[in-house]
């Protein structure tokens, strides 16, 4: 399971819904600009569910795996 | 005076700004936090006083240091606003800059970093910028000391008829009607100017935790009392999508077709080793195993050797036979050569050690890469409850604690940020660094590199243990959350890297002066003198008496001697007094000496015993206070002590016996 992770492919997904985060979360994507219907690209991920790095309005952020699994669920839900 | 205030989103450049507008230099780095109390400065001959404040996204504070700033535009005065924005991310800094204009101060927006925007080939028409936010907009590169000029003279020339902002933004009716209705409320009761009342207001409905306690303090009922209205409404979502939709509607119109992109994009190949998923650990072991070989194997350590040789031989000799040729009392000649020259020279003769450590640290922060850090400890540091971020105040603490400790600031959950603080004083700070090579030069000549390395991954190590612990003891898990920003990779400037090591390294050559001096002149009274008045034997003496009655209480970590016991207790003062004292109780006039007559006082595996205790014990003073300031109580300084010192004799006995055990000497 490492070595496929060696070369990785992008990938993008919207940002649907931020809802269920708590506040401080909530309030600290907002202020970096992810807001609903924002395209995102996973431009890189840790093994082991470790940090995720996104792009987007040209900047990187670097996250945590089940923060992006939570922005993501909502997708599939709605 | 006129005050300037900087505002603007984290990393954007202010500081940089800062020292290019007041000619001085504040400490910066490539990433964001890097500001986290505010600063003043002077334009040079005038009375304009600027005041850099640190990074926020938002008016509403999450965090300590970004509090300083909201706190800043709603308590104190400040005649012009400039407002720090990354060009290249305008979207998101503009939001912060209409929560600005709406202040209503004079305000200019300074496009910094307009570099990185044209290199994306993107630029924007000013005029179009200018009339949509009725204020100045320059455009300015601040590391390449472009447009900075004008915004001075600007900000010079303006003065004070720099004319105070119009900004406004048409909110949806319902909010546009509940803000005329709080207007109209605050104005008539609480003497406050429409302007101000109308900056409230929003800020109010945007659930501006700052806003929503000063407005509680001062019992404002006007906005107290439709507070449930305004959050049943979501004004908050309302507020934040007409700014957004501004921002969006005007950036459209203002955008030009610039140049042609030429973006060698070196972040991103830079990133994709630096970053990655299987590479990245080692390669940050790497760097810091490459910092250790220089400041210990390449660079430092010969350098130091060359000196201690000068101080040690030359410049000692020669003072003492001026001061015999002068006719100077032998208790005179034996306090400036015996206690003044070996100690606290033998403590300046490590400066080309320490600042080579600085240097590299100011290499890492200029650099951009401590986010990185950052990001790729995340994991590990999350299995202990915290957050990657919170690895850059430990990064810093391995030069110096205290700035260390202050960088904990920027961590957002504050029983987080406790624990940071309260591991801090476990990263082997610079201090620590005389000690270790004198041992390490004294007992295991071969690999010193690796055992000063395994010094520092041991107190990590002990770092991380004590966190999960208070992860435990706090139940502060599954609060945490982590979001690091990574900037652009800058060329490192040679005079930033330059100044950065002197703002650190300054304070090394300041304490010789002071505190070092002191105590060394303090240990040379105490050996000098004993109960029966000057005493030609030192073991007689007052120290070795201290140091005499210790003996046993340290003998299970294998100390035997009492001068190494007196040095520890003076190393409370400031941690680079250990190796002066050990200098002036063994009279020897220099480096090589003392390591000659260590050898014969310590086993290796006591030596190696010893400097685990010193990494571990007590923090100096200056880490004590500072830990009591950030905390606001004693009560953690007094835990830290106490703390500190159980864990280093259990540390150190837990080695010792060991390694005894294990047939080690």
């Amino acid at each position: 399971m490492w070595l496929p992770q060696l070369h990785q492919q992008s990938e993008t997904f919207h940002v649907n819904n931020l809802q269920t985060l708590d506040v401080k979360t909530q309030h600290r994507l907002k202020d970096l600009g992810l807001t609903r219907g924002k395209k995102v690209t996973i431009i890189r991920r840790y093994p082991l569910h470790g940090p995720v790095i996104i792009s987007f309005d040209h900047q990187k952020i670097g996250l945590r795996w089940d923060l992006i699994q939570s922005l993501k669920r909502e997708q599939v839900e709605q | 005076m006129t005050t300037i205030a900087l505002f603007g989103n984290p990393n954007t450049g202010k500081t940089t700004l800062f020292n290019r507008l007041t000619d001085s230099y504040a400490y910066m780095g490539n990433w964001s936090g890097v500001t986290v109390e505010k600063k003043v400065g002077m334009i040079k001959n005038t009375n304009f006083a600027i005041v850099d404040l640190p990074g926020i996204y938002s008016l509403n504070p999450l965090t300590k240091d970004e509090a300083i700033a909201t706190n800043f535009l709603l308590t104190e005065d400040q005649d012009i606003i400039v407002d720090v924005a990354n060009a290249s991310q305008l979207k998101r800094n503009l939001l912060l800059s209409i929560e600005l204009l709406e202040f209503g101060k004079p305000t200019v927006i300074a496009l910094n970093m307009i570099d990185s925007l044209r290199n994306m080939g993107i630029s924007y028409n000013r005029q179009v910028l200018e009339t949509a936010f009725d204020c100045k907009v320059m455009m300015t590169n601040a590391r390449g000391n472009k447009g900075t000029q004008q915004l001075k003279q600007e900000l010079l020339a303006e003065d004070p008829r720099l004319p105070a902002t119009h900004f406004s933004l048409t909110y949806p009716s319902s909010v546009q009607q509940a803000i005329k209705q709080a207007v109209r409320g605050l104005t008539q009761n609480y003497n406050v100017s429409s302007q101000y009342a109308k900056w409230l207001a929003i800020q109010f409905m945007n659930a501006n935790d700052a806003v929503v306690s000063f407005v509680k303090q001062h019992n404002l009922r006007p906005l107290l009392e439709q507070a449930p209205y305004y959050q049943a409404q979501h004004f908050d979502d309302k507020i934040y999508q007409t700014r957004l939709n501004y921002i969006e509607t005007t950036l459209k119109e203002a955008r030009e077709t610039g140049s042609n992109p030429h973006t060698r994009d070196i972040t991103a190949k830079i990133d994709r080793v630096v970053t990655h998923p299987l590479l990245g650990l080692p390669i940050f072991l790497g760097i810091f195993f490459l910092m250790f070989k220089l400041t210990f194997d390449w660079f430092g350590t010969p350098l130091s050797d060359l000196l201690d040789a000068f101080v040690s031989g030359p410049l000692s000799t020669t003072v003492n036979h001026w001061l015999i040729a002068a006719g100077a009392l032998p208790f005179l000649r034996s306090l400036i050569v015996d206690g003044l020259i070996t100690g606290v020279g033998g403590v300046l003769v490590f400066i080309p050690q320490i600042f080579t450590l600085f240097a590299c640290i100011s290499l890492l922060e200029d650099s951009g890469y401590m986010a990185r850090a950052a990001l790729v400890m995340d994991k590990l540091m999350s299995k202990v409850g915290l957050n990657g971020k919170a690895f850059i105040p430990l990064i810093i603490g391995f030069g110096c604690n205290v700035p260390g400790i202050m960088a904990a600031r920027t961590i957002e959950q504050p029983k987080e940020r406790l624990i940071t603080t309260l591991i801090s004083p476990y990263m082997s700070c610079s201090a620590r660094l005389p000690i270790y090579s004198l041992f390490v030069a004294a007992f295991f000549a071969k690999n010193q590199a690796l055992i000063v390395l395994s010094l520092y991954v041991l107190g990590i190590v002990v770092a991380l243990v004590l966190a999960k612990i208070y992860q435990k003891v706090l139940h502060s898990e599954n609060e945490s959350v982590f979001m690091i920003e990574l900037p652009e990779y800058h060329l490192p400037q040679p005079t930033i890297i330059l100044r950065g090591t002197w703002d650190k390294g300054k304070g090394f050559i300041h304490k010789a002066g002071t505190v070092i001096f002191a105590g060394t002149v303090l240990i040379w009274l105490l050996s000098y003198f004993g109960p029966s008045g000057v005493v030609s034997n030192i073991s007689n003496s007052f120290t070795a008496l201290i140091g005499h009655s210790m003996v046993p209480l340290f003998a299970p970590i294998g100390l035997a001697s009492w001068q190494a016991i007196s040095a520890m207790l003076t190393g409370i003062l400031a941690k680079e007094t250990i190796g002066a004292t050990l200098m002036v109780l063994y009279h020897t006039s220099g480096q090589t000496a003392l390591v000659a007559s260590l050898a014969h006082l310590f086993t290796p595996l006591a030596a190696y015993s010893f400097l685990v205790f010193i990494l571990l014990y007590i923090p100096c003073f200056a880490t004590i206070a500072v830990i009591k300031a950030e905390t606001g109580s004693w009560k953690w300084a007094l835990y830290t002590i106490i703390s500190s010192l159980v864990i280093a004799y259990l540390v150190s006995f837990l080695i010792f016996q060991g390694g005894l055990l294990l047939g080690l000497h």
